[in-house]
């Protein structure tokens, strides 16, 4: 923990507003105006933030179909962690890490030179530094309310508000993205789980609005392309703002009914069966769902070892990240960077497969990067890492992809999803909200071709 | 729409089934997978085929008082012991679609198949040949033969354009294609979705694995959506294209009766199979929908309008005695107005609609004796029903049993509101069943259709994930089961429109890969039966039954490979 600025939960219960307050002045000036730290760190492990990739020159040529290329390809590790040097590292290692490590002999992490590469365009900058302080958080973490197309809590000062900064982190009105997901059993044998073509709403960020008009932020439609037997299977996912007012709504196409029903039960700690279990409902994107069922804690802030810029999950192939029993350590790049930690753990009363969860929230981009869960043994079961690369070609839409795996420590294997291995993958993002008629369940069904 | 309709409820785990026999040898060597072909970024063009190899078993033996039955020879004796293989059969299933820049594009697919097990000719009884045969020659008829032995399809064929006019979208489709409106899942011939499409109750029964996209056979039409707001949706559907329902045939397994329906071409030897009464091909059945999804209400309302022509007979035959041959005959201008509404309560996903059918045909009197009625056996009893679907589909959570799955329930009612032609010809309590009626003395469990009838399904589905490196396992359970009267329309190919008549299957389904499926499957049916009689023949068989009593004895064990590339 070599820098924090956060404020103990205990003396915040009493009265986060002054703290807060205190720190809110802060943005723009020794904070970001989203909230991190702006200086590097003393050792000079972290650079200084000057305003992410969008403001970087000379990067590599891309498109949508073209890909992005690694702005940072001719860099070489600066050092690797292997099982043998561990200790030397311990501080900056997520105890996820440090299991994996343990586990498997050959396991590596490539610690490559930090790039903060996380961008924000102005007007969300603005919003954020304009409304800093107004948004408030609904108990519980049902919600936030009060704030709109703006980092919630800059300056958070408790786990629901980083958790809400990380549903909430910056995204464009509307994303395309095209790729692949894959289990690896404990035998080693990959099982494609299929091509899957997605589109994003962001109703929270459209630069022409200046409210939400309905409870739900982000509208998410999955529609598998493969394998065979799934091939036109549809979701469509809505997102409250407010869990008190809705739940999520999650609409379901089925090519063998040809019909779209609700499907309230794909939330929680259901597994989800397309995956062979391999992560439950609310494993997608390292988390996403209500948070009633868990206690959040904010830790602290710290630099820790995270996967970053790691663009070659944005063109790769299968023989090139999957290994046997982790991902291929030359496939993946690490780098230093702060983060806010979370530990979520169950309360008495609630039932989940999870005793406790905790989870690293980059400070730049909001987006959770890694996280571990734990049985009722108190064993590390799952062990996740998000691998995020930006579609830098693409202006004020710029953001981070949600590319992750998770590894299932008690059973042996583990998945990737949203990686782009076989050529036809694309990742493409713009600043205008489309034609919301498109995203209803009937439109899903009417759409439909299978 | 019964036995068949319960894989309305699986999801994607459920996969179209296959051989994993064939994949091996055909050298497979790697996971296959859906060929996409990329040969422009603005073009999608999919190749998926589907191969299955299925393996059926007689289990129970032959039961003397069906099998003595003179009308069930050919359907008795075709397997007629106990470890007998009633299907041994090869599935192809390939379907090509195109979409360009996600928004125009085309869809063909085509079926075809073999049943070793169908490759000999129609089997007799130990009764006279003349009465015990569905075929003067012993020779199946060639709709048998191309529907259980050896045949291919067109199954789909459509063009579709997702449009914007201004800013609303507009989705057409125009060809071949299947299209369903409102939310029943099993009670098929009680749902909003009645007639939109026939359905292939041959595969249904002979095939239990196969998913429901490839029971339902598509017809020529048009449909359009116009999703006029975010939350309001019309939908048109024109159809130009008629097609009846694939019924068992007699001589086969799940024959219902020998003579019966479209391949025999004899009635017990004494009359030929005449000329059906039906909609023209081109039958111009039309319907409106109207979908409105409040944001307040969290769910959506449908209201619904149809016109169509019935894809089920009034009865399994009827008699003209013009020419003294036999035929079937089904409804025109059915009209149906519908509400819908689905909302998830807690985490149960429930679906509701009802729907008032006006002209509908009714359980008619089969093969009608009085031609002062019908001399040409054009017609059937009409009249008007209300039926009323209700059903809730939850997750099952993890405990020690099970990881996750599925539990489906759904109940339906239909309430009879007025016969309104042929009144003489309803094969119900009061009508034809009374005494002196053509069913004289039968009473309810002969069929009798009654004033109001409930049935139920339930699929209870619990899933296994990863059980060994790769296999995912499931192992559904389902009943369909008639809890009160019977239907009043003629709801061929499975039971449960009928008071205490059950159908079920119990079943596990290994998943291997996401990519080869292995299912073992038990189904069983069991319908009241009438008093015994003698038989023509002195012996003793029952005089009749609710539902497909004929199948009480068909219990059997089915096998299926499966895998999609």
């Amino acid at each position: 923990m070599k820098l924090k600025h956060f404020l103990l939960s205990g003396f915040l219960a009493a009265g986060w507003g002054y703290g807060a307050h205190a720190q809110i002045s802060q943005l723009g000036n020794t904070l970001t105006d989203f909230g991190s730290i702006k200086a590097g760190s003393a050792d000079g492990v972290i650079p200084a933030y000057t305003g992410g990739i969008t403001a970087m020159q000379g990067l590599p040529a891309a498109s949508a179909t073209a890909g992005y290329p690694d702005p940072f390809a001719s860099e070489k590790p600066l050092f690797s962690v292997t099982g043998a040097n561990m200790a030397q590292y311990a501080s900056e290692l997520t105890p996820g890490a440090q299991a994996l490590l343990k586990r498997y002999p050959d396991y590596r992490i490539d610690v490559y030179p930090t790039h903060r590469t996380a961008s924000y365009p102005a007007w969300v900058l603005q919003n954020t530094v304009k409304q800093a302080g107004q948004a408030k958080e609904l108990p519980d973490g049902a919600g936030v309310s009060g704030v709109y197309g703006a980092i919630p809590f800059p300056v958070p000062a408790d786990g629901y508000q980083v958790m809400w900064n990380s549903f909430l982190q910056y995204h464009p009105a509307y994303c395309e993205e095209r790729f692949q997901n894959y289990l690896v059993d404990s035998s080693g044998s990959v099982t494609q789980l299929g091509t899957i073509q997605t589109s994003w709403t962001h109703q929270y960020y459209n630069p022409n609005a200046t409210s939400l008009d309905s409870n739900f932020w982000a509208f998410y439609e999955v529609r598998y392309l493969t394998p065979a037997a799934e091939a036109g299977q549809t979701f469509l996912f809505e997102y409250p703002i407010d869990f008190g007012k809705n739940d999520d709504v999650t609409y379901f196409y089925s090519p063998g009914t040809r019909r779209v029903r609700l499907a309230p039960e794909f939330t929680y700690d259901t597994p989800i069966a397309s995956y062979g279990g391999a992560i439950d409902y609310d494993e997608i994107d390292l988390f996403y769902g209500k948070m009633d069922k868990f206690d959040w804690k904010l830790v602290g802030e710290k630099e820790m070892i995270v996967p970053y810029n790691d663009y070659k999950m944005a063109n790769t192939t299968e023989s090139d990240v999957l290994g046997s029993h982790f991902l291929k350590p030359d496939g993946v790049r690490w780098e230093r960077h702060r983060v806010w930690e979370i530990d979520a753990t169950l309360k008495a009363d609630q039932r989940h497969a999870f005793s406790r969860w905790t989870f690293y929230v980059d400070e730049d981009s909001w987006q959770i990067v890694a996280s571990e869960s734990y049985d009722h043994s108190g064993a590390i079961y799952k062990v996740g890492f998000a691998y995020p690369y930006q579609d830098y070609a693409d202006g004020d839409a710029t953001n981070f992809a949600h590319t992750f795996g998770i590894y299932d420590l008690s059973r042996g294997s583990y998945e990737l999803s949203y990686v782009q291995t076989q050529g036809n993958g694309f990742y493409h993002c713009t600043t205008t909200l489309p034609n919301m008629s498109n995203y209803t369940a009937q439109a899903m069904a009417a759409q439909s071709v299978r | 729409m019964k036995r068949f309709s319960k894989s309305w409820a699986y999801q994607g785990c459920h996969a179209p089934l296959v051989v994993l026999a064939i994949a091996a040898v055909a050298g497979f060597a790697h996971p296959a997978k859906a060929y996409t072909f990329n040969t422009n970024p603005d073009w999608d063009i999919e190749l998926d085929t589907n191969l299955s190899y299925t393996l059926g078993t007689r289990v129970q033996p032959m039961n003397k008082d069906i099998a003595n039955n003179p009308i069930q020879q050919n359907n008795e004796y075709k397997f007629p012991h106990s470890g007998s293989i009633i299907s041994n059969r090869v599935d192809v299933a390939s379907e090509l679609s195109a979409t360009y820049q996600n928004n125009y594009g085309f869809d063909v697919s085509v079926d075809g198949w073999k049943d070793f097990a169908y490759n000999g000719g129609v089997a007799k009884g130990p009764y006279p040949e003349s009465l015990a045969s569905s075929s003067p020659n012993g020779h199946y008829g060639a709709y048998t033969l191309n529907n259980y032995n050896v045949g291919g399809e067109l199954v789909n064929a459509f063009a579709f354009a997702n449009m914007q006019f201004g800013n609303v979208p507009v989705s057409v489709k125009v060809g071949r294609f299947t299209e369903y409106w409102g939310n029943a899942l099993f009670s098929g011939f009680q749902a909003i979705s009645y007639g939109q499409s026939p359905i292939d109750i041959i595969k249904a029964v002979d095939a239990p694995g196969t998913e429901v996209k490839d029971l339902f056979m598509p017809r020529g039409q048009v449909s359009v959506h116009i999703q006029a707001t975010p939350d309001f949706t019309i939908g048109l559907q024109y159809q130009f294209e008629f097609r009846p329902n694939r019924f068992p045939e007699g001589g086969t397994y799940l024959g219902v009766a020998d003579a019966f329906f479209n391949g025999p071409t004899t009635l017990e030897g004494a009359y030929k199979r005449g000329s059906d009464y039906r909609a023209p091909d081109n039958d111009g059945s039309f319907g409106i929908e109207a979908l409105y999804s409040p944001a307040a209400l969290n769910g959506t309302v449908g209201l619904y309008f149809r016109q169509f022509d019935d894809p089920s007979a009034y009865s399994p035959a009827e008699f003209n005695f013009t020419n003294m041959t036999y035929h079937l005959a089904y409804a025109r201008h059915v009209r149906l107005y519908g509400i819908s509404l689905d909302k998830n309560i807690g985490t149960v996903a429930t679906d509701f609609e009802a729907s008032v059918r006006t002209n509908t045909g009714l359980n008619t009197v089969p093969l009608v004796a009085d031609p002062a009625v019908d001399l040409l056996g054009h017609d059937g009893a009409r009249g008007d029903t209300l039926n009323v679907v209700a059903n809730g589909i939850q997750a099952l959570t993890p405990t020690p049993f099970w990881q996750t799955g599925q539990i489906v329930g759904e109940i339906a009612w239909t309430h009879l509101l007025a016969v309104t032609h042929n009144r003489a010809l309803y094969n119900a309590v009061g009508y034809a069943c009374s005494p002196g009626g053509y069913s004289a003395g039968q009473g309810m469990v002969n069929g009798c259709s009654t004033p109001d009838e409930v049935n139920i399904n339930l699929l209870f589905d619990p899933q296994w994930l990863q059980v060994f490196p790769g296999v995912d396992i499931d192992a559904p359970i389902d009943v369909n089961a008639g809890i009160h009267g019977n239907g009043q329309t003629l709801a061929l190919g499975g039971t449960g429109d009928q008071a205490g008549s059950v159908a079920y299957s119990v079943g596990v389904h290994a998943l291997i890969r996401q990519l080869y499926n292995i299912k073992l499957s038990y189904s069983g049916w069991h319908s009241p039966t009438a008093k015994k009689v003698l038989s023509p023949f002195g012996q003793y068989m029952y005089s009749g039954g609710s539902g497909e009593y004929m199948w009480n004895d068909k219990g059997n064990l089915e096998l299926v490979f499966s895998t999609a590339f």
